[in-house]
């Protein structure tokens, strides 16, 4: 078998053979007490055997979120001998940020597990590692063959940015829910005391007013009800910096919307516009966000520009007509916004939630004609906005918590009025 | 979903450039030393050319530091065992050997901290046990070979055997005590 000595190694065994040469020419015996541990030395590190390991990688956790660490979990087994030095090396990849290796030292047989902190990436998933493992022998004197363990995966699930809209009534479908509606009927909200009806039910009845009037008068009161939050991503154009770019926003905003309203027990379902087609059933309860953070997961933008011209159109059915529709956009294609257009004419709530990100809009300074360019774009991208605003579809820029509580604000307010012209 | 928080792990590793530094450093100090001061005293080797030799052998050193992988640590070695000659060349034989015992320690020494820092990449962390391991076999190379080289010199009846006696003795119960630490099994994790 070959031997693959370290340099070390070499440089004992050089200087041991000249200075025992030196010694027996010159006849200065005491060059043989300076050459004695240049002899052991590499005597000692060559009888150790050639040092063999085997590596396996596992994770702390399957999943994690954004930000969050994990342990990548490298379980190193040592040969019949000797590992002094077993370098321990986590691949980097791109858009990962890069593991320092560990080295540690293990006897023949002997097993060692050791924990390296990997950063969560990106939302998506992942492949962690694999790792690379090269010990060297006893006395650091001989090399064995690197071993390699292949990728464990890894799940990164969005961070959920914070949204708080205030509990207003949207419109909602007659279903139990944690939104205070106008609607009369049973709930706990009391809003009048009226006279008893056929039909009342006995602990409704007000005491108090029936005493003092002597005639008997209940409490009337408005049901909690719930709604449907369609949240529709805008796929079609992808810009920005790495980890805040078009798609980055409008994912971890849609994550925390979806956390919102399951919580308040709407149904929410998601939809990707712009590439391929895809949809989320709304549903309501907390598994739902699970499935919607797993769906999030698998979010892209088109390949290629000839993919987003071909993109599959997307036929709202009336379920989601009746819906509140969260668009969450760049606007960046006109095709989007005939969409939100067309969502408004047949009826559904639709807020047009702007998350270009800052970066993405070039800043002046430039040539004159990318001045003239930029503001050119920027008034076209206006007057978009503007036209959408005229068809009853607010655009906002996200900005997290409430940033959109006074549209939907306003929205309650132009749901509750009559639709007439609006069709 | 509740996910699970960011690990806390408990420190049990020092920067590898720490331990780079702690192994490359101390060989220019040691080889400069060496030189500056050499065994005859600094009295006698603190003027003229040694001062040059000591300048350049700090030099190699921290070329050596900075390169541990590459010729430096040969150099500074070879400068060594140079220095040596030279500094022992008007001594007796026996006076010869009692010089040797601690300037092949200090060889040694050099030799296998150039040869950890070369080993260690500079973004490593290190575990304990590498530190420790090293540290267990370099003393018992140490404490092996010096009093058997002692031995073998005394054999070969270059040195007079009463001169050196007292040395042989402490040499052979120190490798007694020490065999057992290079053959049994380590058990430092």
């Amino acid at each position: 078998m070959s031997l693959a000595l370290t340099r070390g190694v070499s440089r004992a065994a050089g200087l041991a053979a000249l200075l025992l040469v030196t010694a027996a020419t010159t006849g200065r015996a005491d060059l043989a007490v300076l050459a004695a541990p240049f002899v052991l030395g590499p005597a000692l590190a060559l009888t150790g055997g050639r040092p063999t390991v085997r590596a396996g990688l596992r994770l702390s956790a399957a999943r994690a979120a954004e930000g969050s660490t994990v342990d990548a979990l490298v379980t190193v087994v040592a040969g019949g001998a000797d590992v002094d030095l077993a370098e321990v090396r986590l691949a980097a990849r791109p858009g990962q940020a890069g593991v320092r290796p560990y080295l540690v030292a293990l006897s023949a047989a002997e097993q060692r597990t050791v924990a390296l902190p990997v950063a969560a990436p990106r939302w998506g998933r992942h492949t962690v590692g694999g790792v690379t493992v090269r010990p060297t022998g006893r006395g650091l004197g001989e090399r064995g063959l690197a071993v390699t363990t292949p990728g464990a995966a890894l799940t990164v699930l969005p961070q959920v940015q914070p949204f708080a809209a205030a509990d207003h009534a949207l419109p909602a479908r007659l279903r139990a829910g944690n939104h205070r509606s106008r609607r009369p009927g049973p709930g706990v909200e009391p809003v009048a005391v009226r006279p008893y009806a056929a039909g009342d039910r006995l602990r409704q009845v007000d005491w108090r007013t029936t005493s003092r009037t002597g005639a008997l008068h209940v409490r009337a009161t408005t049901t909690d009800s719930a709604t449907d939050v369609v949240v529709l991503l805008d796929t079609l154009s992808d810009a920005g910096p790495p980890g805040g770019t078009v798609l980055d926003t409008a994912v971890r905003a849609a994550a925390g919307i979806a956390d919102h309203y399951l919580a308040f027990g709407d149904s929410v379902g998601l939809v990707q516009y712009g590439g391929r087609l895809r949809t989320l059933a709304a549903r309501a309860g907390r598994g739902q966000l699970a499935r919607a953070q797993e769906w999030l997961l698998d979010v892209r933008p088109p390949l290629n520009a000839m993919v987003a011209e071909r993109s599959e159109p997307w036929s709202p059915t009336t379920r989601h007509t009746a819906a509140l529709v969260v668009a969450l956009t760049p606007l960046l294609d006109e095709r989007t916004a005939v969409l939100l257009a067309t969502l408004r004419r047949r009826g559904a709530m639709v807020v047009a939630v702007d998350v270009l990100p800052a970066g993405a809009v070039p800043p002046p300074g430039g040539s004159a004609e990318a001045d003239l360019a930029r503001r050119l774009w920027l008034l076209e991208r206006e007057a978009l906005q503007a036209r959408l605003g005229e068809l009853g579809v607010p655009v906002v820029p996200w900005g997290g918590a409430g940033s959109i509580d006074a549209v939907l604000a306003a929205l309650v307010r132009v749901g509750a009025a009559p639709r007439a012209g609006v069709r | 979903m509740r996910l699970r928080p960011p690990s806390a792990r408990v420190p049990v590793s020092r920067p590898a450039a720490l331990t780079r530094a702690a192994a490359a450093g101390p060989s220019a100090v040691v080889a400069a030393a060496g030189l500056a001061v050499g065994p005859s005293g600094p009295t006698v080797t603190l003027a003229g050319p040694a001062v040059t030799l000591a300048v350049l052998a700090a030099l190699t050193g921290l070329l050596a530091a900075v390169l541990p992988r590459g010729l430096a640590p040969s150099g500074v070695l070879l400068l060594l065992v140079g220095e040596h000659l030279a500094a022992t060349a008007e001594l007796s034989p026996v006076a010869r050997t009692a010089v040797a015992v601690p300037t092949a320690a200090a060889l040694w020494l050099v030799h296998a901290l150039y040869g950890l820092a070369a080993a260690v990449p500079l973004d490593a962390e290190v575990d304990r046990s590498v530190v420790r391991r090293w540290l267990v076999r370099q003393r018992g190379v140490l404490l092996v070979s010096v009093p058997t080289g002692v031995v073998a010199v005394l054999l070969t009846g270059a040195v007079p055997r009463a001169a050196v006696l007292p040395v042989v003795a402490v040499g052979a119960a120190a490798a007694l005590l020490v065999l057992p630490l290079l053959l049994v099994r380590q058990a430092d994790r």
